[in-house]
């Protein structure tokens, strides 16, 4: 494996820099760009190419950790991020308009990826009064005969980040 | 195009004859894309069909990149990405701190001369700029 | 108060009931007591209820800074005076006190000594329930689409399926004493709309899910759920929301094994390593949430092995090392 990458997916806002923060052992990597668009009325700032961190394991193997930009006009960044990566967590943000189209959005973008690797789907903000309750994306999933977990999650405690990935490497290492 | 892009009428023309004039003077350009800082193409003067919105949000990227590499390189604010192809040259650059440039040409051009056009361009819709109309 | 409730029919004991008066609460306290009481209302020989104008008060209970300042002659005639509230002791008067802000429990308590039908701080008297199980059992004989009450002690936990909740006292912040308390210390009985009103006002709620899930756990004992064997090929149908559930280091392996082909309890235990009860308890846990597939063992066995291409084992375990992750059985 040339590269130990995983990545962060996820609609703007979601919380992917939060997440790579969360766990990295150097500052995270932002290419953050002013933002200019329906985004500013809650994120001044918005990733135009990626966010990077990392963690060095105990044989000094890098893993990586990209996170994309939320928007989709910025998918060409999406195709290139994946490659060679171990695995996918997609964040959604159950504050936003739609999360379910949001769903369906990353996983019809990264279908391919998931199914040669793996997927972790955390829901954050998840009690908002106007999002869907869990059971819709897992009714969501099963209507598409997909068994990806789903998960709620606060992704500013590195605990729920840390129990994403621990999903995640169980469904690698053993779905 | 989101709202906050509209631009006055002055304003949009005084674009739309620079860029225009970046396509005159500089042999084998073929296309000039303005694009706002994350990605939203603004306006675009092009004689082949150049899909605009995908290569705003690209260039975008790319300099957001460059000014990330800057910064690991401890350098400061990347002004402008040079791709060089087998047969041709983009050129982006940054406007303001909202506004970004982007143009083409084939490997019939001069690359110093493309960049300098830009540069001008760039300079000559920076002062057209009126107050408040780029995006906030 | 509705006579004739179904709640009566489970118990010998009489009825008592209680009328209830206030003077000079504020209404945010005056409404936190209606709604305990109405919580209340539907328990087994506690009734109490709002005193109507120009009933005898049985409690009357008043704000402490009236007593204080008022003068105690001039109260309403009641059979006990309660005191809301800390202040100066009020001079001459008999009166017992009730911290502020009223707590369901301590309410329940009081009301629960001057009804005079049980011991103080108890759960309100019930036939004793010789049924054999834990709650997961009693629950699998009942309706679960349907809003239950449970009494647990002096607990009381609502289910809300409609809006997939449950409704806990603080004090039940963890399941696990209530999923494992033997059948005789609980009772089960439909909730009605207002108390589920008045519950999710006051008490605090969680997914509903995650009772459901906790109760099989604990309920389990070890025995996989019909019409499972320890040979029936399963899968999941959906992942269980680990992010609400209390969380356990195996759940994501297990689930892991089953998301994309059946397998069986005995190898999935085999190839996990992890205890066949602790098996037998997360598959009835999915099954009594919805999760499960139960398979058909000649299909399963054409399907098993589709997984993807081996992974790099000592890669994961190098990546959970350094997280902290632990590792799991199977490494």
């Amino acid at each position: 494996m040339s590269e130990i990458k995983l990545i962060f997916t996820g609609p703007p806002g979601a919380g992917k820099t939060t997440a790579i923060g969360a766990i990295s052992e150097i500052p995270p990597v932002s290419t953050d760009v002013d933002a200019t668009d329906e985004l500013l009325s809650s994120k001044d700032h918005t990733t135009a190419a990626m966010d990077f961190g990392e963690v060095t394991l105990d044989d000094g193997t890098k893993l990586r950790l990209y996170g994309t930009p939320g928007q989709r006009r910025f998918a060409h960044m999406w195709q290139i991020l994946v490659q060679g990566g171990l695995g996918l967590i997609i964040l959604l943000d159950n504050s936003r308009p739609a999360p379910l189209d949001d769903l369906e959005i990353y996983l019809d973008n990264f279908a391919d990826f998931i199914e040669r690797t793996g997927v972790v789907i955390a829901v954050t903000r998840a009690d908002h009064p106007d999002g869907p309750p869990i059971e819709d994306f897992q009714d969501y999933l099963e209507q598409r005969g997909l068994v990806y977990p789903v998960l709620t999650a606060d992704i500013r405690r590195e605990t729920d980040v840390l129990m994403l990935l621990n999903v995640l490497l169980s469904n690698l290492e053993f779905a | 195009m989101p709202e906050t892009l509209t631009l006055p009428d002055d304003f949009r023309r005084v674009c739309e004859e620079t860029l225009t004039r970046v396509m005159e003077r500089t042999q084998g350009a073929y296309g000039a894309v303005l694009a706002t800082i994350d990605g939203h193409a603004v306006l675009s003067v092009t004689h082949r069909d150049l899909p605009s919105d995908r290569i705003a949000a690209m260039t975008s990227s790319l300099l957001a990149l460059g000014e990330t590499i800057a910064r690991e390189a401890q350098q400061r604010q990347c002004k402008f990405v040079i791709v060089e192809n087998s047969d041709g040259y983009v050129v982006t650059l940054r406007i303001t701190a909202k506004l970004t440039l982007s143009t083409f040409s084939g490997n019939e051009a001069n690359l110093g001369m493309l960049l300098s056009a830009s540069r001008n361009a760039a300079e000559s819709i920076g002062k057209a700029i009126p107050q408040r109309t780029h995006p906030k | 108060m509705r006579p004739g409730r179904q709640t009566r029919m489970i118990t010998d004991a009489p009825d008592t009931t209680l009328t209830i008066a206030f003077l000079g609460l504020p209404a945010r306290d005056r409404q936190l007591f209606e709604s305990f009481l109405g919580i209340l209302e539907g328990r087994v020989n506690l009734h109490p209820r709002i005193c109507k104008p120009g009933e005898p008060v049985d409690v009357l209970v008043v704000d402490a800074d009236v007593l204080a300042t008022g003068t105690p002659q001039r109260l309403p005639p009641a059979r006990t005076l309660v005191c809301y509230g800390d202040g100066p002791s009020p001079g001459g008067v008999e009166c017992v006190t009730l911290a502020r802000p009223v707590r369901f429990w301590d309410l329940q308590t009081l009301l629960a000594s001057l009804s005079g039908t049980q011991e103080q701080g108890s759960k309100p008297v019930a036939k004793p329930d010789t049924r054999p199980g834990r709650l997961y059992d009693l629950l699998s004989d009942r309706d679960r689409s349907a809003a239950l009450t449970i009494d647990f002690r002096e607990f009381t936990l609502m289910t809300d399926p409609g809006r997939n909740r449950y409704y806990f006292p603080t004090r039940l912040v963890d399941l696990e004493p209530i999923c494992r308390a033997p059948a005789s210390e609980l009772q089960i009985r439909p909730a009605t709309a207002a108390g589920l009103g008045n519950a999710a006002r006051t008490l605090q709620s969680g997914p509903l899910v995650r009772l459901w899930w906790e109760a099989a756990i604990s309920g389990s004992q070890g025995k996989l759920p019909a019409p499972v064997t320890i040979e029936t090929p399963v899968s999941l149908r959906r992942w269980p929301d680990l992010g609400v559930l209390r969380f356990r280091d195996h759940y994501p392996l297990l689930c892991a094994q089953i998301a994309r082909r059946p397998v069986s309890p005995a190898a999935i235990s085999q190839r996990t390593n992890v205890a066949i009860s602790d098996v037998a308890a997360f598959l009835s846990a999915c099954m009594f949430c919805g999760y499960l597939n139960i398979e058909d063992a000649r299909a399963a066995h054409a399907r098993d092995g589709a997984g993807r291409k081996p992974a790099d084992k000592g890669l994961f375990s190098r990546i959970r090392r350094r997280l902290g992750l632990g590792s799991t059985a199977a490494n």
